[in-house]
C-alpha cells in the first residue's frame, strides 16, 4: 500500500545575499495512513516549516511530495488548497481561534469553506459540540475560555470536516500538564479511530503517545 | 436711480413717498400712468438676491467636504491611537494623568490639523483663481473682492484648531481609556476590533455625505444637460443682434423713432451676407420685458390673471429669429399707423383663448372702453418662444407691428437682428458702421450673437454644475480614501485571522469576498443614510433645477451605483492584499 505522505529530497531555503540559508535539507520520509508521528528537534530545526509544507500552507520548496498518491510538487496553489480542505486539519500551539467569533462560529469556519449547506453544517457543528462536551460553551467567545478549553475547541475545529490527517504544532505548548494530557488523550483517541496524526513537540511525554518519532536538526533528518 | 435714505426713514415710508410722487408725474403724449411702477429695493438685496441661495448651497457643500476630510483624519487618528495603547499605558504607569495624556494627543491632532490648514491655504492661492475663472462674468456681485485676506487666514486658523480638537477628542479618549494591565500585556500588538464600530461609523458618514453631494451634482448635471437641449422656440445660429437706445432729447416722437428704425432696417437688409433683418424691442433672453393683459371681442372674459409678453417687432423679425409662422401672415410695411390695427399671437395664446377655433381674424384690444379703431385683428400665429430664459416656460405673447406702436418707451430701445449665411460676427463691424451712418451719435448698447445670449443664459447653471461637480468629485475621492484607509487598516489588523482562515481552507475568493463584503456593507449603510439625507437636502436645489425633480429616481440610483463601484474599487486594493497573506507568516506573527 502506498504511504499517505511521501517526501523525496524536500528542501527549503531563503535567499540571503549571494548565498542560500537552508531551513530543510534533503528530507525524505514516508508517513503511512493511521500513523501517529511525532516530529522533534531543537528550536530552528525546521519542524514547523516541515509541518507547514505537509499542510500545503507553504508552497515554496523543492523536491517531490506525494500526498495520497497525488504529486503535490506538480500541483497549482488552488489544487493544493483543495487537498488541504479535503484531507487536513490543523491544531496550533496558540489555538488560533478567531477572537470575534463564538465557539459555534469558530467551528463553522472550516465547513463554510467546503461548500456544505447551512443546515448540514449546523448538524455537524452540533455533533462536534456534543462529542467534545462543549455544548454549554457554544455561545462564548475565545477570550471567555481557559487555555485548555480553547485548545479543545481548536481540536474540535480541526476534526469537524472529518480530515484524514491532523497536523498539530506544539498543541500543548501553552497548556498546563493536566490540560495537555487531556488533549493528547484526545489525539490518541482520534488516531485509534483511524485519523493520521503528525505532531510537533518538545515534550518527550507527548511523543510517547505516537508510534514513531522523527528527529530534525538544522534542517536535516537526524535519525 | 440710487438714493440714500435719511436717518430714521424706513423702507416702507420711502416706498409710500415714491408712489405718491409717481401719481403726480406729468405724463407725455402716449404714456399711461399704469405703465409706471415705483419700487424701493435695498442695494444689498439688489446685488446679492440672485446668488445668495446659490452661494449658501456651495458653502454647505464645502462644509460637507470639510466633514468628510475630518472623518478621514479622525479615522487615521483612531488607527494611530490603537497602535499607541501600550505607549499610553507605559506613560500612565510612569505617572501621567489621563488629562495630561489627552492634552498631548489633542496637541498632536491640532498640529496635524493646522498643518492641513496651512497646506490648504497654499493650495487656495491657486484654487481661488481657478474657481473664480469658472464664475460667469458679471453674475456674481463683488467677485473682484474675493481674495485671501486676514479674515480668511483667521477663519482657516479657527477652523483648523476647532476641527483638530473636536475630531481629535474621540481618538484621544479611546487611546487613554485602556486598562493598564490589559494594554501592557499587549506587548506591542494592538487588539483587533477595538474602535472598529467608531471607524465604521465615520466611513459610513463619509459615504453618506459624499452621496448627498454627488446627488446634488447629479441633479444639477442632468438639469444642465436638459437645459442645453431645450428648444428655445427660435433658431439662434447665425443671428447677430445689436441693441440701440434712442435718447428722449433727440427722438421725441414715435414717428421719429420709427423713421430711425426703418432706415436702420433698410441698411442692415442691404449688407452683404445678410439673409434677412428684423427688429424687436424685447429681444429673446435680452433681460427686458413688457407684460400685460388685453380685452377680447364680444365681452368674453379673459382667464383670471392671464398676462402675455408684448413685444413690438418689425416685418421680417420672425424670419430673422427663426420663429415659425404657423398660420396667417407676417407683418408688412403696410401695417402702419394709417392701416387697421393688427397683431400676431403666439400659439399658446391662440390655444388658450380660442381652443378648437382659428385665431386668425379674431379681434382684441388694450382699451377698457375701445373705440372702433382700437380693435386689433389677429393676422398670424407664431411658435411660442422662451423669452425670459431657457429654464423658464415659453411665454404667451402678443406681437405688435412697430409701425403701429405709439408708446415711446416701447420704441425707445430696439434690438436689430440679422440672419447671416456664415459666421454672424463677421457682420459686427458692418452693423456698427450702419448705425454710424444712420445716427453717428448713437452708441451700441450691446452687440451679441443669439448663441452668446443662450450661453450667457446657461452660464449660471453651468457654473453651479461645475462647482458642485468639482466639490462632489473631491468628496468622492476623499470618501474612497476613507474606505481604503479603513479597509487597509482592517486587513492589517486581521492578518492573523486571515492566516487562520487560509489554514482552515479559505481560498483566494473567500478572502476577497470577506473583505469586499465588508466594503459593500459599509457602502450600503452609507448609501442608505446618504439617500435619506439627499432626499431632505436636495429640496433646496429645486429652485435651480430645470425639468428635473429633486427626488429624480434615475439620478439617485445612478449616484448610488457610482458610489458603490468607487467603494468596491477602493476596497479592492486591501482585499487583494488580504489574499496575498502568507498563512505561515500570519500564524507566526502571533
Amino acid at each position: 500500500m502506498e504511504p499517505m505522505i511521501r517526501l523525496n529530497n524536500i528542501e527549503k531555503y531563503y535567499e540571503a545575499g549571494y548565498g542560500k540559508t537552508f531551513v530543510l535539507r534533503r528530507i525524505t520520509l514516508d508517513i503511512k495512513e493511521g500513523e501517529f508521528v511525532t516530529i522533534m528537534g531543537p528550536s530552528g530545526a525546521g519542524k514547523s516549516t516541515l509541518l507547514s509544507i505537509l499542510g500545503m500552507l507553504d508552497g515554496s520548496w523543492t523536491g517531490e511530495f506525494y500526498f495520497a498518491e497525488q504529486p503535490v510538487h506538480k500541483l497549482h496553489t488552488k489544487q493544493r488548497v483543495e487537498i488541504n480542505k479535503k484531507y487536513i486539519g490543523f491544531v496550533f500551539q496558540s489555538y488560533h481561534l478567531i477572537d470575534n467569533l463564538t465557539v459555534y462560529e469558530n467551528l463553522d469556519i472550516p465547513l463554510s469553506y467546503r461548500n456544505i449547506k447551512s443546515a448540514e453544517r449546523s448538524g455537524l457543528v452540533c455533533d462536534v459540540l456534543d462529542r467534545f462536551h462543549i455544548v454549554g460553551k457554544k455561545d462564548l467567545y475565545p477570550s471567555q475560555l481557559s487555555g485548555g478549553q480553547q485548545q479543545l475547541v481548536a481540536v474540535a475545529r480541526a476534526v469537524i470536516a472529518n480530515p484524514k490527517l491532523i497536523l498539530a504544532d506544539e498543541p500543548t505548548g501553552n497548556l498546563h500538564s493536566a490540560q495537555g494530557k487531556e488533549i493528547m488523550e484526545l489525539f490518541k483517541k482520534l488516531n485509534d479511530e483511524g485519523t493520521t496524526i503528525v505532531q510537533v513537540t518538545h515534550s518527550e511525554t507527548n511523543a510517547q503517545y505516537g508510534n514513531r518519532i522523527i528527529n530534525l536538526a538544522d534542517g536535516w533528518l537526524a535519525n | 436711480m440710487l438714493g440714500r435714505l435719511n436717518p430714521g426713514v424706513s423702507q416702507s415710508q420711502a416706498q409710500a413717498e415714491l408712489e405718491t410722487f409717481v401719481q403726480r408725474l406729468t405724463l407725455r403724449p402716449g404714456e399711461d400712468r399704469n405703465d409706471f411702477i415705483a419700487r424701493i429695493v435695498p442695494l444689498k438685496e439688489l446685488l446679492v438676491r440672485d446668488v445668495r441661495e446659490s452661494l449658501l448651497i456651495f458653502a454647505g457643500a464645502v462644509g460637507f467636504i470639510l466633514l468628510i476630510a475630518c472623518a478621514n483624519v479622525a479615522n487615521l487618528l483612531l488607527a494611530r491611537a490603537a497602535g499607541r495603547q501600550q505607549e499610553m499605558a507605559v506613560r500612565t504607569a510612569l505617572g501621567a494623568g489621563r488629562w495630561r495624556l489627552m492634552r498631548q494627543l489633542l496637541t498632536e491632532s491640532t498640529l496635524v490639523s493646522l498643518a492641513g490648514g496651512a497646506a490648504g491655504l497654499l493650495l487656495s492661492l491657486w484654487g481661488v483663481a481657478a474657481l473664480l475663472s469658472l464664475a460667469p462674468e458679471g453674475q456674481i456681485p463683488r467677485i473682484e473682492l474675493v481674495r485671501i485676506d486676514g479674515w480668511v487666514l483667521a477663519f482657516t486658523f479657527g477652523v483648523s484648531v476647532i476641527t483638530g480638537i473636536v475630531f481629535g477628542l474621540a481618538p484621544a479618549f479611546q487611546a487613554t481609556k485602556r486598562e493598564l494591565r490589559e494594554a501592557l500585556s499587549l506587548g506591542g500588538r494592538t487588539l483587533t476590533g477595538r474602535h472598529e464600530g467608531l471607524r465604521n461609523a465615520l466611513v459610513v458618514a463619509e459615504i453618506a455625505l459624499a452621496l448627498v453631494l454627488l446627488t446634488g451634482a447629479g441633479l444639477m448635471l442632468k438639469s444642465f444637460l436638459r437645459l442645453r437641449t431645450v428648444n428655445p422656440g427660435f433658431r439662434p445660429e447665425n443671428v447677430l443682434t445689436m441693441t440701440v437706445e434712442l435718447p428722449d432729447a433727440v427722438y421725441q416722437t414715435a414717428p421719429r423713432m420709427q423713421a430711425f428704425h426703418q432706415r436702420m432696417l433698410a441698411r442692415l437688409s442691404n449688407l452683404p451676407g445678410v439673409l434677412v433683418a428684423g427688429a424687436v424691442n424685447l429681444s429673446p433672453l435680452g433681460g427686458y420685458l413688457t407684460r400685460g393683459d388685453f380685452q377680447l371681442e364680444g365681452g368674453r372674459p379673459m382667464p383670471h390673471g392671464y398676462m402675455v409678453d408684448k413685444p413690438c417687432v418689425s416685418p421680417g423679425y420672425f424670419r430673422t429669429m427663426g420663429i415659425r409662422l404657423l398660420r396667417g401672415r407676417d407683418f408688412t410695411v403696410r401695417d402702419n399707423a394709417s392701416a387697421p390695427g393688427v397683431v400676431i399671437v403666439s400659439q399658446s395664446v391662440a390655444r388658450r383663448l380660442w381652443p378648437g377655433e382659428d385665431a386668425i381674424g379674431k379681434r382684441v384690444t388694450e382699451e377698457n372702453h375701445p373705440k372702433p379703431e382700437d380693435w386689433l385683428t389677429i393676422v398670424g400665429v407664431v411658435d411660442d418662444i422662451r423669452q425670459t430664459g431657457l429654464a423658464k416656460d415659453p411665454d404667451p405673447a402678443l406681437y405688435y407691428p412697430y409701425l403701429q406702436v405709439s408708446r415711446l418707451f416701447w420704441l425707445g430701445r430696439m434690438s436689430f437682428a440679422v440672419r447671416t449665411a456664415s459666421d454672424p460676427l463677421r457682420l459686427a463691424t458692418a452693423m456698427r458702421a450702419a448705425l454710424r451712418e444712420v445716427d453717428r451719435d448713437l452708441p451700441v448698447q450691446r452687440l451679441a450673437t443669439m448663441q452668446d445670449l443662450i450661453l450667457a443664459d446657461a452660464a449660471e447653471p453651468r457654473f453651479q454644475t461645475r462647482l458642485l461637480g468639482a466639490f462632489s468629485l473631491l468628496a468622492l475621492i476623499l470618501a474612497a480614501v476613507g474606505i481604503y484607509g479603513v479597509l487597509a487598516y482592517s486587513v492589517t489588523q486581521r492578518t492573523h485571522e486571515i492566516g487562520i482562515r487560509m489554514a482552515l481552507g479559505a481560498e483566494t475568493g473567500d478572502v476577497l469576498h470577506m473583505v469586499l463584503r465588508r466594503t459593500l456593507m459599509l457602502a450600503g449603510a452609507g448609501i442608505a443614510l446618504g439617500a435619506a439625507g439627499a432626499l431632505a437636502v436636495t429640496r433646496v436645489l429645486a429652485k435651480f433645477l430645470f425639468d428635473v425633480k429633486p427626488t429624480d429616481p434615475v439620478t439617485f440610483v445612478a449616484v448610488a451605483v457610482l458610489l458603490a463601484c468607487v467603494a468596491l474599487a477602493a476596497g479592492l486594493v486591501p482585499a487583494r492584499r488580504a489574499t496575498r497573506v502568507d498563512p505561515m507568516v500570519a500564524l507566526r506573527y502571533e
